[in-house]
């Protein structure tokens, strides 16, 4: 007790330093807990299906295509998390949307083309470690002739938490042509 | 020379039209028609909560997307398009089934499109709890409703919400 009544000035200014110091991290602690508690609530340390693999996309990513031209591409959780939305951008496709949800175990994928058609595509059955999703034609809408030019196909790999490609193929009276894009995550 | 000179009078005519195409003064189908939603709109639910949309044009202007926010419902999307002369959507429910709708036949003037079931994903039953109807009504360039149905095994249920575009 009588400890605390002899302390000199340096040793009372360290215990006030010490004091400001607890109640500093205190609050920070509780700030930051606070303003990241949302965001580990939204990233899920592992997924549990093959759609929820994919969330791990969500972000805003560029890429070059085949012909070294940029793109960009910007990956979001919609509809209360039961959606991915993928816009993508480049010097020929505005705003080009693509939606995927679950569907039981397998993931389906419309994608709003800047073409003016909606081809419809899923996977097989897929699990939280799938890093390749491939996505098959089951129909689209606003398409005269199944011949139409279309994209038919859809393989998207999944590198690493930083990169991802996408390779889609174009049928078109009966031909096939492919195009990848590789996509790293904007920093 | 009198071929020379029809040529650039039917290219003054015609240039000026042929820049307007993104934006036609008089929507030329059903699908333009709506795209006069264009924006952001609020609305109050029946329990009196605020929320709003927001359509967008997206996909080099072939589709509209719908983003719906409420307190109940993050970011939920409703995506149209045309097929053919119709207008199709599919609902990104935020209960996590997709259904899909279509309108009969409609053209530029239609203020009234209807939506019927055609379909869904993520659906284990067609008893499952989904919206299987819409009817969008364009009142004028300010205000329009959206008519929901939503059917469960008890029966249908309807919701209206009248939208205010957003000054």
């Amino acid at each position: 007790m009588a400890e605390s009544d002899e302390f000199t000035g340096g040793e009372m200014k360290t215990k006030f330093e010490m004091m400001v110091t607890a109640a500093v991290v205190l609050a920070l602690s509780t700030f930051l807990g606070a303003s990241l508690g949302p965001l580990r609530a939204q990233t899920p340390d592992k997924p549990t299906s093959g759609f929820e693999r994919l969330k791990t996309l969500v972000g805003e990513w560029q890429g070059t295509d085949e012909s070294g031209k940029p793109v960009m591409s910007t990956f979001r959780v919609v509809s209360n998390g039961t959606a991915l939305e993928e816009t993508f951008q480049s010097e020929n496709d505005n705003q080009m949307v693509t939606m995927y949800t679950p569907d039981g175990s397998r993931v389906a994928l419309t994608h709003y083309c800047s073409k003016g058609n909606q081809p419809k595509m899923e996977t097989p059955a897929e699990t939280a470690t799938t890093d390749e999703f491939a996505f098959g034609f089951t129909g689209a809408a606003n398409l005269a002739s199944p011949e139409d030019a279309h994209l038919h196909r859809l393989v998207l790999q999944i590198v690493d938490a930083e990169h991802f490609t996408e390779t889609w193929t174009i049928h078109e009276k009966g031909r096939d042509t492919k195009k990848t894009f590789h996509f790293t995550r904007k920093k | 020379m009198k071929g020379y000179f029809a040529a650039v009078v039917i290219a003054l005519l015609v240039g000026p039209v042929a820049g307007r195409t993104q934006a036609p003064a008089k929507a030329t189908d059903g699908f333009d028609r709506l795209k006069i939603l264009v924006g952001d709109w609020e609305a109050t639910g029946e329990d009196g909560k605020p929320f709003t949309s927001n359509i967008r044009l997206v996909s080099n202007n072939t589709a509209l997307q719908e983003t719906f926010q409420t307190p109940h419902d993050d970011q939920m999307i409703t995506m149209y398009s045309a097929d053919g002369s119709r207008v199709a959507l599919t609902h990104y429910c935020s209960m996590g089934n997709q259904p899909r709708m279509e309108s009969p036949v409609v053209n530029g003037a239609t203020d009234e499109f209807v939506f019927s079931f055609t379909g869904g994903s993520n659906l284990p039953t067609p008893d499952s709890a989904h919206m299987h109807r819409l009817v969008l009504q364009i009142d004028d360039a300010d205000h329009f409703s959206e008519t929901w149905t939503f059917r469960e095994k008890t029966g249908d249920n309807k919701r209206t919400f009248n939208f205010v575009r957003k000054k």
